[in-house]
């Protein structure tokens, strides 16, 4: 019995709970209880691993053609994923294909995150005739459907996949800028940034802490909801021929060349249209599991 | 000798018979056209006259309390005061000195007069944590991070908030588990702060 006051005088007064170390930290544990984003990112990292040690994990050349063994089924002994209409090894060829497919997708993402923000930030932080300037200047292209556009720019470029990516980063440019455009005049105008103003901290400063933060995460989701949007975009570039050129692997080109086979080999010639959706899927997912994961309740 | 005092009106700057805070004629209307000719300085027609011609003394030691009607006013003159946002007219005196001059310059007024605001969830950033919200003003008047972030702790203790329970969690959640006064304290730890350099 003595015990129960002897526990009492002793207890050592504890640490309190380290519940949280910032934002971000916070978000990744979020992150990490969500099975979707998680699966999600596993299946991302699987596909850019793959793609990345793609000399390591092919099984075969992805160039080298045979004409005896044309458009093999999937499952065949010699080619787990069929062969094309050329005779190469699918598998191989969707391995290395994840190489220019994902650095398509992800490219004019990033660089459309870099530019936009800045310019969506800018225009948001300084307000008035600036914004109105460079608002209006972004609504133009949105006169334009944005699969129209990435096939106009690129033609006008010319064929290629640094075309390409140009003409992707140019579409989705504007879409990166608005959202940031919008995101800023909301932050701009909290108390805290005034607060921030008037304890003396000059744009610059206000930008980096009160800003950036606030601002960075939403435009990031929304970057990596493109991804999604490019990589489609450059595989039908591709396979209208304005993107990569055969007999580079790459999946939207694949879907076009083996488009004549859809009826001879069904599922070899989805094999790559499949993958297109899996990768995109997949960072949807990721990208709707990163959203939830930033709110801060 | 000081550059600053020898600049000064013929206003002797310190002493306890100099108000601490004076404003003269403060005005801001909103809205509205301007007028070229034959107005005042800084009318302007059909504005919303939020802050007209405001003139009152704060003597050291003393307490002033605004009181009106929502929409009256207030928040502007408070604004105009910590000049976050610029008068149509009038100056605004602290110890004798006109801020914004050569006198008083904006970044030392606002090491001496800050604002509490008046919805302290809107007020704080909530992704920052309680110590960086702190020492966001003594690092932008040029303190390195280390020592900006004991000052915080220092002025977290001194508004009776435990530094080390709080200071690495992020504001959104503390000020949620917080009640209203010990929010104030925080802001008020965070007004502080900006003056909290040298």
């Amino acid at each position: 019995m003595a015990a129960i006051t002897d526990i009492g005088l002793d207890v050592p007064r504890l640490p309190a709970p380290r519940v949280g170390r910032g934002y971000w930290a916070g978000v990744g544990r979020r992150l990490l209880r969500d099975p979707v984003a998680v699966a999600a990112a596993i299946v991302i990292l699987a596909i850019v691993l793959a793609a990345v040690f793609a000399p390591w994990v092919a099984p075969a050349d992805p160039y080298r053609a045979s004409m005896l063994r044309r458009l093999r089924p999937v499952g065949d002994a010699l080619y787990p994923l069929g062969s094309d209409e050329l005779g190469r090894d699918m598998l191989s060829r969707i391995i290395y294909g994840g190489r220019l497919s994902l650095l398509m997708g992800l490219l004019p993402v990033a660089f459309a995150f870099i530019a936009g923000s800045t310019i969506g930030i800018l225009a948001g932080f300084v307000g008035g005739r600036v914004n109105t300037a460079i608002m209006r200047t972004v609504d133009v292209f949105f006169a334009f459907p944005s699969v129209l556009l990435a096939i106009a720019l690129s033609g006008a470029l010319g064929a290629g996949i640094i075309n390409a990516i140009a003409s992707l980063t140019v579409v989705f440019t504007p879409q990166v800028t608005r959202i940031a455009e919008s995101v800023t005049t909301q932050i701009r105008t909290r108390d805290y940034v005034e607060a921030a103003r008037a304890s003396g901290a000059g744009p610059l400063a206000i930008i980096r802490v009160h800003v950036l933060g606030n601002v960075l995460g939403p435009i990031f989701v929304y970057a990596t909801s493109l991804i999604s949007v490019s990589m489609i975009l450059a595989s039908g570039l591709s396979f209208l021929g304005l993107g990569s050129k055969p007999p580079e692997p790459e999946w939207g080109l694949m879907l076009n060349t083996l488009r004549t086979a859809i009826y001879v080999q069904p599922m070899v010639a989805a094999l790559p249209g499949v993958m297109i959706f899996i990768t995109s899927i997949s960072f949807n997912l990721l990208s709707d599991g990163l959203r939830s994961a930033m709110e801060v309740k | 000798m000081d550059p600053v005092r020898d600049d000064i009106r013929p206003l002797s700057c310190g002493g306890l018979a100099q108000p601490l805070l004076s404003v003269r004629d403060l005005t801001r209307h909103f809205g509205g056209s301007r007028v070229w000719i034959g107005a005042k300085e800084g009318e302007r027609r059909g504005a919303v006259r939020a802050v007209d011609g405001v003139s009152f003394d704060v003597a050291k030691g003393e307490t002033l309390g605004i009181v009106g009607e929502s929409g009256c006013g207030k928040s502007t003159l408070a604004r105009l005061i910590i000049q976050i946002i610029a008068a149509d007219a009038g100056e605004v005196l602290f110890d004798g000195k006109a801020v914004g001059t050569s006198a008083l310059d904006l970044s030392k007024y606002r090491r001496e007069v800050q604002m509490v605001f008046q919805d302290s969830y809107a007020s704080l950033n909530p992704r920052l944590t309680v110590e960086e919200t702190v020492a966001f003003g003594p690092r932008v008047h040029g303190l390195a991070r280390r020592d900006a972030i004991a000052r915080a702790h220092d002025l977290i203790s001194r508004v009776g908030l435990d530094p080390t329970r709080f200071g690495e969690r992020i504001v959104r959640r503390v000020t949620s588990g917080l009640n209203l006064t010990e929010n104030r304290r925080f802001e008020f730890a965070v007004a502080a702060a900006a003056g909290a350099v040298d």
